[in-house]
């Protein structure tokens, strides 16, 4: 086909109205909407959620996983852009890792040592690793197909950054049903798991997020 | 891109192209294309691919450019965007020709030879991709690169409306952006 010629075709392609930004916004919204039905028809929160609002321990849960859902949305609603500088807002991802090492470390220090390691160990570790990474799914889906619009010069690494903004959304969910609160808890676990979704997400990415 | 002004012309007709005035976005791919061309060749004699095969890739970043203009953030310079764009279609073109030429020194040797007399603004030949394509979307990227009509004398042609046309015409060039990086056969 001659240079010119394609030329035409493209002049003659309707401006097309796509907006990037406004398709990651109702992916992030679908996610949350999907991963909440997930939550509340498989697991639903924890029994004794009345009195458990009232800790703190309970609470700085979200704190983490909040910042890490918005932070990695953060650095999605970018990744996708050719040309944007990534520094700036990757370093966004430092606030959920500080808030978890600074809320362990205060843990250690307000917390008898013969209690850390049951504190940590906790009793859910399981399903930790297997409910986060399965809410996971509807969301991280929600977010690739979003970003499949985008043009990412790394794929692999969009498609993790993607599973770690839905890890985070899911993380989030999760701290509603889990009764281990400490955050010797949080650091040990809610990592591996969250490792695992953004893992999936950098193996899935590289293969639909090419273009 | 070094020169401000005319990023600064470029970046105007691509908000306007993106706007829908289709003769802006003219003047920009027709202004881009030497460009391309240059950088495509330079790249070509770097990586040891033929340079026949640069309009191939010139005619993929082309492509990808005017798929991926959504990604542009008009309030933006258009600089960086298009550098990388090009920056990443070209490695990832030339990897995969790399590789495909990776073959016997004879057979490059003689696809060199055979430089001269290949047209080079012609490499991807026009049958082949006609053929990969399915049918409203082969006539209508026929009736408008080839004969040069416009989208609504092709509706009108068809009998289709354009609309139809449009979206037909939206996913011929997905397609084409696919079979042009090997995705697709």
């Amino acid at each position: 086909m001659k240079t010119n010629d394609l030329i035409n075709l493209l002049v003659q392609d309707a401006p097309v109205r796509l907006n990037l930004d406004q398709a990651l916004w109702h992916a992030a919204i679908a996610a949350t909407l999907i991963a909440g039905i997930a939550f509340f028809a498989g697991i639903g929160f924890r029994p004794d959620i009345d009195t458990a609002i009232q800790t703190g321990r309970f609470l700085f849960k979200f704190v983490i996983t909040i910042a890490l859902a918005v932070s990695g949305c953060k650095l999605l609603f970018c990744i996708g852009r050719p040309g944007v500088p990534l520094r700036w807002t990757a370093l966004t991802l430092l606030v959920p890792v500080t808030l978890a090492i600074g809320a362990a470390i205060f843990e250690l220090i307000v917390m008898p040592p013969e209690t850390w390691v049951a504190r940590m160990i906790g009793h859910n570790s399981r399903l930790c690793l297997t409910i986060i990474p399965l809410l996971s799914l509807g969301p991280l889906a929600c977010f690739l197909y979003a970003m499949r619009s985008s043009a990412p010069e790394r794929p692999g690494l969009a498609g993790a950054i993607a599973g770690l903004a839905a890890a985070g959304v899911a993380a989030t969910f999760y701290a509603a049903n889990c009764d281990d609160d400490s955050p010797l808890f949080v650091l040990l676990w809610y990592p591996m798991a969250i490792g695992l979704v953004t893992s999936f997400g950098w193996l899935v990415g590289r293969r639909v997020l090419r273009w | 891109m070094k020169n401000l002004a005319r990023e600064e012309e470029w970046a105007s007709w691509m908000r306007s192209a993106m706007a829908g005035d289709p003769r802006a976005y003219h003047k920009l791919l027709s202004a881009m294309t030497p460009r391309l061309r240059m950088m495509a060749r330079k790249r070509c004699e770097l990586f040891g691919a033929p340079t026949s095969e640069a309009e191939d890739v010139v005619q993929e970043v082309l492509l990808a450019i005017h798929l991926k203009r959504g990604t542009w953030d008009p309030s933006r310079p258009l600089g960086p965007w298009l550098s990388a764009i090009v920056r990443n279609k070209l490695v990832d073109s030339l990897r995969r020709r790399g590789r495909q030429i990776s073959v016997p020194l004879e057979d490059v040797i003689a696809t060199l030879e055979s430089d001269d007399r290949v047209d080079a603004s012609d490499r991807m030949d026009i049958e082949i991709i006609l053929r990969t394509l399915k049918d409203p979307q082969r006539t209508i990227v026929q009736s408008i690169s080839i004969e040069g009509s416009s989208v609504r004398e092709t509706a009108e042609r068809l009998k289709m409306t354009e609309v139809a046309v449009r979206v037909s015409l939206h996913r011929a060039l997905k397609a084409l952006a696919a079979i042009y990086s090997g995705r697709a056969t």
